[in-house]
C-alpha cells in the first residue's frame, strides 16, 4: 500500500511536473520575446508609412519590449488575408474593413480607436452638393457623383447607404473615385460633380464654397488598431492598448496625422452603426463613368 | 672631395635659406595669384547663378503682370469678388467657379498658387487650399500689407501659411475701389526649371530660413518641411515629395555633395551672414563648384538660399596650372640660385686663390712684380719692397722700365721697347737673365730675372707680364772671388809644375851623380877595405837610389795634372788586365777574371797604370805561405760601376787603410815610395771617381774602382 501511495505520490509529482512545463510552453509569448508584425494603414509608400508611424513604433517597442516589424500591405485584402493566415499581428482599419474583417475573421479585437482631429473617436459621413444646384429632392436624378475610395467608409458605402434615405442609390448614378476627400469636396465645389459623399468635417471646410450637406450617418468609429487574438495573449492586448490610450500627448505630437489626437478604447460593439449601413453591399471598385 | 671650410659651409647654408625664403616667396605668390583666379571664377559662378536667379524671377513677373490684366481684371471677376468683399456669401464659391478652369491652366504652366485677399490682408480665397480662408495675413505676409497699404505691385521669394513661393502680388480696384489684391505664387521648381533653361549644366536646391517657417506656415503643413543636413538653421521644402509641384530630389551627386559637406562650419558660418559665396569640392576626381545665393524675401530679410551645383573642369585646369607654373619657377629659380652659387664659389675660390697667391708672393724671397700691356706695374709684392725699397703706392700705376731697371752700371738709359724683357714679353716669350735693377736710393743691384708673359684664354699673350727678380749681387761677388783663387790654383799649379820639372832635373841629376860618386868611393881600395866607410858608402848609395825613386813617383803624381788623357779604353778590359798583370811582379799570380767585365770609363793609358800599381802591390806584398791569387770582378749599381780587384795578400789593418791612400805613406820598412795607392785615387778623383780599400781574398786586401755613369 505504501508502495502505491509512493508510486502515486511519484506520479503526482511527475504529472505536475510536466503540467507546469506544457503551461510554460505554451502560454503566449512574452512580448519581449515577440516580434510583433504590424501592418500600417494600405496603399501608403514607405516614406510615408516611416513618417506616419515610425514615432508610434517606436513608442510601443519601448513600452512593451516588444520588437514591431512593419508590413506592408497592397490593399485591405492583402491584409485581411494576413490576418486570416496568422502572418500578421496588428493592423490598422477603417471601419468597414474591419466590419469585413471581423466578419471572417472573428479573432480580429478591436484595440483603440484612433480620434479625430476634434477629439472624438466618432465620425460621420455626409453626402453633399453645390446648394445652387440642389433645390429638390427630383434633382437627385442621375447624378454625377464624386467619391473617396472604394473601401473608404465615406465612399461608396456610407454614400449608397445615404441614397436610400432619397430611395436611390448609387447604381442608379455615374459615379467616380477621387480618392481624396477633399478631392470630392472641390469637385462639387467646381460644379463638376452633382454631388458627393465624404468625411461631414471634411465637407463642412468647404462650406464656404457653396455646398451644402444632403444627408449625414449617425457617429461611427474612426480608424482603429485590431490585434490578431490568435497571435497575441490577452494580457498583450489589453497592455498595447492600455499604452496607446494613455500615451501622454507630447508622445502623441509625433506621431502621424491620423493617429496623434488620442485613442479610445474600442469594443466591437462600436461597430454596430456601421453594421447597421449593410456593410454586405458589393462595391465595385471602379468608378461607372 | 674637399671638406667645405666654415665659412663655404655658411655661404651654403644663408644659400639654402635663401633658395628656400624666395622659393617660398614666390610659392606664395603664385599661390595667392591661383586663389584670386580662382575666387575670380567662383565670383563669375556666383554671379551666373544670381543672374539666372534674378532673369527667372523677373521674367515670370513679366507674366503673371500680363496673366492679372488679361485675365483677372474682367468685369465679371471683378464683380464677383467686390461682392464677396461686400459680404455675399456666394461669391467666394461663384469667383472660386469662374477661375477654376484659369487656375488649372495655371498650374499647368508652373503657377502654384493663386489667391484673393480683402484690403485689410485677410484670405478671401485660396485656390490652392481651399479650406483655409478669412486668416489675417499682414502679420506673415509682408507683400500683402505692402500691396494692400501701398496699392502698387510687389513680387519676390516669401513664404507662407501653406508654403513659400515667389510671390506676385497686385492690387485690385473696381473703378477707384480697392478692392484688395490677388496673387500668384510659383514654386521654387518652376523658378528652377527657368534657371536651368539658362544655365542647363548646373543642378539648383532652395532652402528655407528657420524664421521664415516658425510661426508662419498653417501648423497642419509644417511636416512638409525637414532639416537640411548641411545647416539645421535651414530647411528643405517637401523632401518626401508629397507635393505635385515640388522640385524633384538632388541628382545622386547633389546628394553626395551635401552629405560630404554637412559638417562644414565655413557653410553655417557664411549663411548666418546672408553672403554670396562660392565653396568648391572634390567628388570622383571632379570639380564641383557649389555657390549659395541668398534669397531676400519682399521686406529684404534673409529668407532661404539656393544653392547651386556644378561642375568646374577649369578649376582642375587653374590647380594644374599652378602646379606647373610653380615647378617650373622653381626649376628656374634652383637653376638661378646654383648658377649663382657656382658663380660665388667661384669667385670665392679666386678669392682663395687670390688670398694664396699674396700669401705666397708675401713669403717668397724673390721680388715679383705684374706690369700691364703698358708696361706698368699693377702688383708687387713685399719681396720686390724689400729688394727694391719701392712700397706699392710708389710703383703701381707707373712704368716698371722707367723707374727701376738700369739695365747696365754705366748710367745709359735704355728705351723701352729696347729693353729686353719687355721685347721679349711683348713676343709671348719668355725672358730669362740677369739685369741691374735701380733701389728706390738709385742703388744698383745686380738680379736674376724670369719675366713671363700672361696668356688670355686663347693662349695668346695680352701684353701683360709677371716678372721675379733676386738678389744675385752676392752670387757675382763669390763667382768674382771663386775666379780670383782659380787664377791663384793655376798659378800655384804651374809653380807646383816647375817644382816637379826642378825636381826631375835637378834632384834626379843630383842623386844620380851622388850615387855615381858612391860608387867611384867603393872602389877605391882604401873604402873598400874599411868596413866602416863601405857601409856608408852602401848607405849613401841605397838613399840616392830611393830618393831617385821618390823623386820620380813625385814627379809622376804632379804630372797627372798636366799630361792628358788617353783614349777612353773602350776595348777588352779583360786583355788589358792580362797584358798589365803580366808585365808586373804578380805575372805568377792566380788570376780570377769574370766573364762579364764592362768597358771602363778611363783612358787606357791610366787604367793601366792603375792596374799596373794594383797587381805590383799584390806581387809585392804577397804571402810566403801562400800562392798569389787575384780575382777581378765588376759590379753595377744604378748610379756606379765598380771594378774591384782582390788578392790574398798580407792586406791591410782597417785602421790603416786610410794611411795607406796618402801620398808617400808606407807602412812597411821596404824601399817602398807609399805613393802608388795614393796615385790611383788621384787617377780615379781625376776622372770623376774614387777607390776603396775593403778585405780581399782570405786577409788580403780588395781596391774597389767606382766609376761614375
Amino acid at each position: 500500500m505504501n508502495n502505491l501511495d509512493q508510486l502515486f505520490a511519484r506520479f503526482i509529482q511527475l504529472g505536475s511536473a510536466v503540467f507546469l512545463f506544457v503551461l510554460i510552453y505554451v502560454q503566449p509569448v512574452p512580448a519581449a520575446e515577440k516580434t510583433l508584425i504590424f501592418a500600417p494603414l494600405p496603399m501608403e509608400n514607405p516614406d510615408t508609412v516611416v513618417s506616419q508611424w515610425k514615432p508610434f513604433i517606436d513608442y510601443l517597442e519601448q513600452q512593451s519590449g516588444a520588437h514591431i516589424q512593419i508590413y506592408y500591405a497592397e490593399d485591405y485584402a492583402d491584409i485581411i488575408a494576413g490576418f486570416s493566415a496568422d502572418r500578421i499581428d496588428l493592423a490598422v482599419f477603417g471601419p468597414l474593413p474591419y466590419v469585413r474583417l471581423r466578419a471572417q475573421f472573428p479573432p480580429a479585437t478591436p484595440l483603440v480607436i484612433f480620434n479625430e482631429p476634434d477629439g472624438e473617436p466618432f465620425y460621420t459621413c455626409a453626402m453633399i452638393a453645390l446648394e445652387e444646384k440642389v433645390t429638390t429632392s427630383s434633382q437627385l436624378q442621375k447624378m454625377k457623383m464624386a467619391l473617396t475610395q472604394p473601401l473608404s467608409t465615406c465612399g461608396y458605402f456610407s454614400t449608397n447607404a445615404l441614397l436610400q434615405q432619397f430611395d436611390t442609390s448609387l447604381d442608379q448614378h455615374l459615379y467616380r473615385y477621387l480618392d481624396q476627400h477633399d478631392a470630392v469636396a472641390i469637385a462639387v465645389a467646381r460644379g463638376d460633380m452633382d454631388a458627393g459623399g465624404l468625411k461631414t468635417v471634411i465637407g463642412r471646410k468647404y462650406s464656404h464654397l457653396g455646398l451644402v450637406e444632403l444627408a449625414e450617418t449617425a457617429p461611427l468609429p474612426a480608424f482603429s488598431l485590431v490585434a490578431n487574438s490568435r497571435r497575441l495573449s490577452p494580457e498583450l492586448i489589453e497592455r498595447i492598448r492600455q499604452l496607446i490610450v494613455t500615451a501622454p500627448a507630447t508622445q502623441r505630437s509625433s506621431w502621424g496625422d491620423n493617429i496623434r489626437h488620442g485613442a479610445t478604447t474600442a469594443a466591437d460593439t462600436d461597430y454596430d452603426p456601421v453594421r447597421r449601413l449593410n456593410p454586405g453591399v458589393d462595391i465595385p471598385s471602379e468608378g461607372n463613368f | 672631395m674637399n671638406r667645405p671650410s666654415p665659412q663655404q659651409s655658411r655661404y651654403l647654408v644663408l644659400w639654402l635659406a635663401g633658395f628656400s625664403l624666395t622659393a617660398v616667396l614666390i610659392c606664395w605668390a603664385l599661390y595667392a595669384n591661383w586663389q584670386n583666379k580662382r575666387d575670380g571664377y567662383l565670383q563669375q559662378h556666383s554671379s551666373i547663378v544670381a543672374t539666372a536667379y534674378r532673369a527667372s524671377v523677373d521674367g515670370y513677373a513679366v507674366t503673371t503682370r500680363f496673366l492679372v490684366d488679361e485675365v483677372l481684371r474682367k468685369p465679371q471677376i471683378l464683380n464677383t469678388f467686390a461682392r464677396g468683399i461686400d459680404g455675399d456669401k456666394r461669391a467666394r464659391g461663384e469667383l472660386f467657379r469662374l477661375l477654376a478652369p484659369t487656375y488649372d491652366e495655371l498650374v499647368k504652366h508652373g503657377i502654384r498658387q493663386l489667391h484673393f485677399h480683402t484690403p485689410s490682408g485677410h484670405s478671401f480665397l485660396r485656390f490652392h487650399a481651399l479650406d483655409k480662408y478669412d486668416d489675417p495675413l499682414f502679420d506673415v505676409r509682408p507683400s500683402l500689407r505692402i500691396t494692400n497699404t501701398e496699392l502698387r505691385p510687389v513680387h519676390g521669394f516669401e513664404s507662407g501659411r501653406v508654403i513659400s513661393g515667389f510671390r506676385y502680388v497686385h492690387p485690385l480696384f473696381d473703378g477707384q475701389r480697392h478692392l484688395g489684391s490677388v496673387e500668384t505664387s510659383l514654386t521654387f521648381r518652376v523658378i528652377r526649371e527657368a534657371m536651368m533653361r539658362i544655365d542647363p549644366e548646373r543642378d539648383y536646391l532652395m532652402v528655407l530660413h528657420q524664421d521664415a517657417i516658425e510661426g508662419v506656415v498653417f501648423s497642419d503643413n509644417r511636416g512638409l518641411y525637414a532639416p537640411w543636413k548641411m545647416n539645421p538653421d535651414y530647411f528643405v521644402e517637401d523632401p518626401h515629395l508629397t507635393l505635385p509641384d515640388s522640385p524633384p530630389p538632388p541628382r545622386a551627386e547633389v546628394r553626395h555633395l551635401n552629405r560630404m559637406m554637412a559638417e562644414n562650419p565655413a557653410i553655417h558660418a557664411q549663411m548666418a551672414t546672408g553672403a554670396t559665396f562660392t565653396l568648391t569640392k572634390e567628388w570622383e576626381q571632379q570639380d564641383w563648384a557649389i555657390t549659395f545665393l541668398p534669397v531676400l524675401d519682399v521686406s529684404q530679410q534673409l529668407s532661404a538660399y539656393i544653392v547651386s551645383y556644378a561642375m568646374t573642369p577649369y578649376l582642375n585646369t587653374l590647380r594644374m596650372e599652378f602646379i606647373y607654373t610653380i615647378g617650373l619657377i622653381l626649376v628656374a629659380i634652383a637653376a638661378v640660385f646654383t648658377i649663382a652659387y657656382l658663380l660665388w664659389r667661384s669667385l670665392a675660390l679666386k678669392a682663395m686663390e687670390g688670398d694664396r697667391f699674396a700669401a705666397i708672393t708675401n713669403t717668397i724671397g724673390e721680388g715679383i712684380y705684374v706690369l700691364d700691356a703698358g708696361g706698368k706695374v699693377t702688383f708687387i709684392n713685399p719681396a720686390f719692397t724689400e729688394l727694391l725699397e719701392f712700397n706699392d703706392k710708389e710703383v703701381v700705376g707707373r712704368t716698371g722700365h722707367e723707374l727701376f731697371h738700369l739695365h747696365n752700371r754705366n748710367g745709359i738709359d735704355v728705351p723701352l721697347d729696347q729693353c729686353p724683357i719687355y721685347t721679349s714679353v711683348a713676343k709671348g716669350l719668355i725672358f730669362e737673365g740677369e739685369e741691374v735693377f735701380r733701389t728706390r736710393s738709385g742703388q744698383a743691384l745686380d738680379v736674376a730675372v724670369v719675366s713671363r708673359p700672361i696668356l688670355d684664354k686663347e693662349g695668346q699673350p695680352d701684353g701683360s707680364s709677371v716678372t721675379a727678380f733676386r738678389d744675385i749681387s752676392a752670387r757675382i761677388q763669390m763667382e768674382k772671388d771663386l775666379h780670383r783663387k782659380t787664377a791663384d790654383l793655376q798659378r800655384t799649379n804651374t809653380d807646383l809644375l816647375r817644382l816637379g820639372e826642378v825636381m826631375a832635373h835637378h834632384f834626379q841629376e843630383s842623386t844620380r851623380r851622388m850615387a855615381t860618386f858612391a860608387r867611384l868611393l867603393r872602389d877605391k881600395p882604401g873604402v873598400n877595405a874599411d868596413p866602416d866607410s863601405r857601409q856608408a858608402i852602401t848607405f849613401i848609395d841605397e838613399q840616392a837610389g830611393r830618393l831617385t825613386r821618390l823623386v820620380l813617383r813625385a814627379q809622376r803624381y804632379l804630372e797627372l795634372d798636366e799630361t792628358p788623357p788617353g783614349e777612353t779604353a773602350a776595348g777588352d778590359v779583360r786583355a788589358l788586365i792580362h797584358l798589365t798583370i803580366n808585365a808586373s811582379v804578380a805575372a805568377d799570380a792566380d788570376l780570377h777574371l769574370a766573364p762579364d767585365l764592362p768597358c771602363l770609363p778611363l783612358p787606357q793609358n791610366r787604367l793601366h797604370r792603375i792596374l799596373k800599381i794594383i797587381f805590383d802591390n799584390s806581387g809585392h806584398y804577397r804571402r810566403s805561405d801562400t800562392p798569389l791569387a787575384i780575382k777581378v770582378i765588376a759590379v753595377n749599381h744604378p748610379e756606379q760601376l765598380e771594378l774591384r780587384i782582390a788578392d790574398n795578400g798580407s792586406g791591410i789593418d782597417p785602421a790603416n787603410r786610410d794611411k795607406v791612400l796618402e801620398l808617400f805613406t808606407n807602412l812597411t820598412s821596404g824601399n817602398n815610395a807609399g805613393s802608388g795607392l795614393a796615385l790611383v785615387r788621384r787617377i780615379m778623383r781625376l776622372a770623376g771617381g774614387d777607390l776603396r780599400l775593403e778585405d780581399g781574398i782570405d786577409g788580403g786586401i780588395a781596391v774597389v774602382l767606382m766609376f761614375n755613369r
